[in-house]
């Protein structure tokens, strides 16, 4: 090979080592768009500290009532009733505390038939019942601006947790809403009374803090 | 470990090689994760919602952004540069980040944490144990990073142990010990086998060069044989039975004959070339031959003919039946060698005649002689009977005229008594008589000689040898009539189809020798030998025996018998080419046999057998 072609290689190597450089960066700020994504919550209204009166929903006095918020679109919605389920399955919660999803009503309602449809999913959680919120009265009664919203009322109508039941968004698995549902629920171990609300925003369709680009 | 520059070649062109292969394989990996990644965004989380609204996912756009970033770099430059270091450190960036994702999305399921095991175990084929530094190094930043940041992206729980990025770390610093260990042991090999494919080369090389070196070799031996075969006299030749065609006459041949090569191949160019005389000679040969068995000892003579008409005769000595019907052999063009041999045996005839003479003018002279006597005498007879008609004539005109006849009767009784006319009577006839037997005998020689000495004929033809063996005594009858007596003891014998006058050398030459074996034992005594002749008809075949009562021939002699030129005879008794000629006619001519036993003190007898398979022949 002679100097020309050597200089020629050489030259292209550089340019691929700094293409591969720039390419780093660019997978590092990639990951990070991914993560500030994630664990970017939602919007919230003011929870109630008490079970509202003009509420339809099913409370029954002497029972914990834990009422979730969903998008029956969205993605994450899907992890808010996983670990909502998970809590359902509980022995002492089921034992204790009564369910009920409620979905946002849209103007084209989702095929309860599609894959991963949460609408039939949460026909399946034991001791738990669906409701449609029709207008979505119930979420302002509630304060549940962003899908994945838990509120965990007790027997008394005493609002004992607010916010999500995931640490991010549509992320299944172990995290600080769930347990604190539990010990609220068991009377065992450390409860926080609010956690962030991380899914699709309900009804406002021009909030910004909703859904971020 | 210090090798050569030629190892190192070999191993890092097998190393490049090793590169570029797993580099194949990593772009389809990696391009298959990134279409399954996009894949399952789009079925799993397609859009984003707000109330009614909706609007692409971020997932969507991450896995065609993000993911695409992830794979398009490392897909371009494992395609421009497949064997290249850095390519191998960003295709274990890549494939890590590809893991980080993988595990982050499954919330950080325990199970996920496999993909980063596969992905080690993938990059460790390169073995580059620095990509599985770097490859190493990336999960251990994404664990520590993200276990801080976003915990339960990676490990599935929010809040775990301290620890837990250092139980991860070592976990895969465990593997990828076992892999640049692996990838040492394999480097390893792969130098041995650079070892040995460079042992190899090398000892291929030696064996090329050993093989040019035979085959320049080769070629010298067989240009130095081309041309020695084909600056002689002799000329090989193959000559395919199955489709009757010379496959190859070295180009002396060619020239011989007046062709170029490229008449070689035709059908007709040896049948054509063949002369009549030897067609049904050269069918047999060839017949023989197809049958697969060996063509016949010694060699084979043909005569050809050219076009311009002269002849060439040659001398083939075949090489025994080779496998695939071919015929292969040596020829030599004996046509002077034919000439000076047909001279030789004119002139050998002509000695034998010469030396013959004074035997026959002798055998002549006899008869003559008497003849002459018995002429002289009727001459003599005759004047004495016209004398006495005379008389008798003048007796019949005295009584015719009436004269006194008795003086005249006077006289013819005189001339009567004169002429002994009863003695005429008596041996007129006989003298006559003499004088026929004696012409006869003499045109019996000069016949006999006349047939002996007759010009030799270039075609076989019939022959009654019992005769040409009563012509052959005759003629040599003045070698042995002094010394031996001939008995003859001819059966009856079918025509013989051959060279007559060939043959009756033969014969004579037998003979002559029979007479002078018995002449040295009777010489100076009163004693005689006797000479025995036979003929009989036997399987096929004519036997002529031949035998004497004379010295026999010592056993030193006997394996020289038929050498050119070799004799025990003294100077000008012989010339040695007596037997040889009689060997040459027989078996070389005809096809027969010459056979002789011989004892000191006894005598020897020829066994002369001329097969009839000629005559057969022209029957049918």
């Amino acid at each position: 090979m002679d100097g020309v072609a050597v200089r020629a290689v050489a030259t292209k190597r550089v340019w691929a080592a700094a293409l591969s450089a720039a390419w780093l960066l660019g997978l590092v700020a990639s990951l990070a768009s991914v993560v500030r994504y994630k664990t970017s919550p939602g919007a919230e209204g003011p929870t109630p500290a008490r079970w509202p009166e003009a509420s339809t929903l099913p409370h029954s006095p002497g029972r914990n009532t834990l009422v979730l918020f969903l998008h029956p679109e969205c993605p994450s919605s899907r992890a808010s009733l996983a670990e909502f389920n998970w809590l359902m399955n509980d022995a002492l919660v089921r034992e204790t505390t009564d369910g009920v999803v409620v979905f946002a009503e849209l103007i084209q309602p989702p095929d309860p038939h599609a894959p991963f449809s949460s609408w039939a999913r949460a026909a399946e959680v034991p001791n738990t019942v669906r409701r449609l919120d029709v207008d979505g009265a119930e979420a302002a009664r509630f304060g549940a601006l962003t899908g994945g919203h838990a509120a965990l009322y007790d027997g008394d109508g005493a609002l004992r947790y607010s916010g999500g039941l995931t640490n991010s968004r549509g992320h299944q698995g172990d995290n600080v809403g769930r347990r604190s549902v539990l010990a609220v629920v068991t009377g065992s171990g450390r409860a926080a009374p609010h956690r962030p609300v991380y899914g699709c925003a309900l009804h406002d369709p021009t909030d910004a803090t909703e859904e971020p680009p | 470990m210090r090798r050569d520059a030629t190892t190192q070649r070999v191993f890092d062109g097998a190393l490049a090689r090793l590169h570029a292969q797993t580099s194949r394989m990593f772009f389809w990996l990696l391009l298959v994760q990134w279409l399954a990644a996009v894949a399952a965004v789009l079925v799993l989380s397609p859009r984003t919602w707000a109330g009614n609204a909706s609007a692409v996912h971020v997932h969507v756009k991450l896995a065609l952004v993000g993911g695409g970033l992830t794979t398009l770099v490392p897909l371009v430059l494992l395609r421009l540069q497949p064997a290249w270091w850095l390519t191998r450190h960003v295709v274990a960036v890549a494939q890590l980040a590809w893991s980080g994702m993988l595990i982050h999305l499954f919330g950080g399921r325990i199970e996920t944490h496999f993909h980063i095991f596969g992905s080690l175990a993938f990059i460790a084929f390169y073995r580059d144990w620095r990509a599985l530094v770097t490859a190493t190094a990336v999960v251990a930043t994404d664990h520590l990073v993200r276990g801080l940041v976003y915990p339960e992206s990676v490990y599935g729980i929010a809040n775990p142990e301290w620890w837990r990025f250092l139980e991860h770390a070592a976990w895969i610093s465990f593997e990828g010990v076992v892999l640049v260990l692996g990838a040492r042991y394999a480097l390893r090999e792969m130098w041995q086998m650079a070892d040995r494919s460079v042992a190899l080369a090398r000892a291929n090389e030696a064996v090329e060069r050993q093989v040019d070196e035979r085959t320049a070799e080769l070629a010298q031996t067989a240009e130095r044989y081309r041309s020695l075969i084909e600056n002689t006299n002799a000329i090989p030749f193959e000559y395919d039975l199955a489709t009757c065609r010379m496959t190859y006459v070295a180009p002396q041949g060619l020239r011989s004959l007046g062709n170029d090569e490229a008449v070689l191949r035709s059908t007709d160019f040896f049948w054509g070339l063949v002369a009549p005389v030897d067609r049904d000679r050269v069918a047999q040969l060839l017949t023989r031959a197809l049958r697969g068995e060996d063509p016949p000892s010694g060699h084979f003579d043909l005569r050809l003919e050219r076009s311009d008409g002269t002849t060439l005769d040659l001398r083939l000595f075949l090489s025994p039946y080779v496998p695939g019907q071919r015929l292969r052999g040596i020829a030599l063009d004996v046509t002077h060698q034919k000439k000076l041999e047909a001279e030789l045996s004119q002139a050998q005839k002509l000695e034998s005649v010469g030396r013959l003479a004074s035997g026959v003018a002798h055998e002549i002279n006899t008869p003559v002689q008497f003849v002459s006597d018995s002429v002289h005498f009727v001459q003599d007879a005759a004047v004495d009977l016209f004398a006495l008609v005379d008389k008798l004539r003048a007796v019949r005109q005295a009584v015719r005229d009436g004269q006194a006849a008795n003086d005249a009767v006077l006289a013819a009784d005189r001339a009567e008594e004169a002429s002994d006319l009863e003695y005429l009577r008596e041996n007129v006839p006989r003298a006559l008589a003499r004088s026929i037997d004696g012409l006869g005998r003499v045109a019996t020689i000069v016949r006999s000689m006349k047939e002996f000495a007759h010009p030799d004929s270039t075609e076989m033809v019939d022959l009654d040898l019992n005769r040409a063996l009563e012509s052959t005594l005759t003629i040599a009858r003045n070698e042995y009539k002094y010394v031996a007596d001939v008995v003859t003891d001819f059966g009856p014998l079918p025509p013989l189809r051959c060279y007559p006058g060939e043959i009756n050398q033969a014969l004579l030459n037998v003979i002559v020798n029979a007479a002078h074996a018995i002449a040295d034992v009777v010489a100076g005594t009163e004693r005689r030998g006797t000479i025995t002749v036979k003929t009989r008809a036997i399987d096929g075949s004519v036997e002529v025996r031949i035998a004497d009562t004379g010295t026999g021939i010592p056993p030193e002699a006997r394996g020289r018998l038929f050498d050119p030129f070799f004799t025990t005879k003294p100077v000008g008794r012989g010339t040695g080419q007596g037997l040889p000629i009689v060997r040459s006619v027989v078996v070389d001519r005809h096809g027969g046999t010459v056979d002789f036993t011989s004892e000191v003190g006894r005598g020897t007898e020829f066994v002369l057998r001329l097969p009839l398979e000629h005559a057969a022949q022209e029957a049918a």
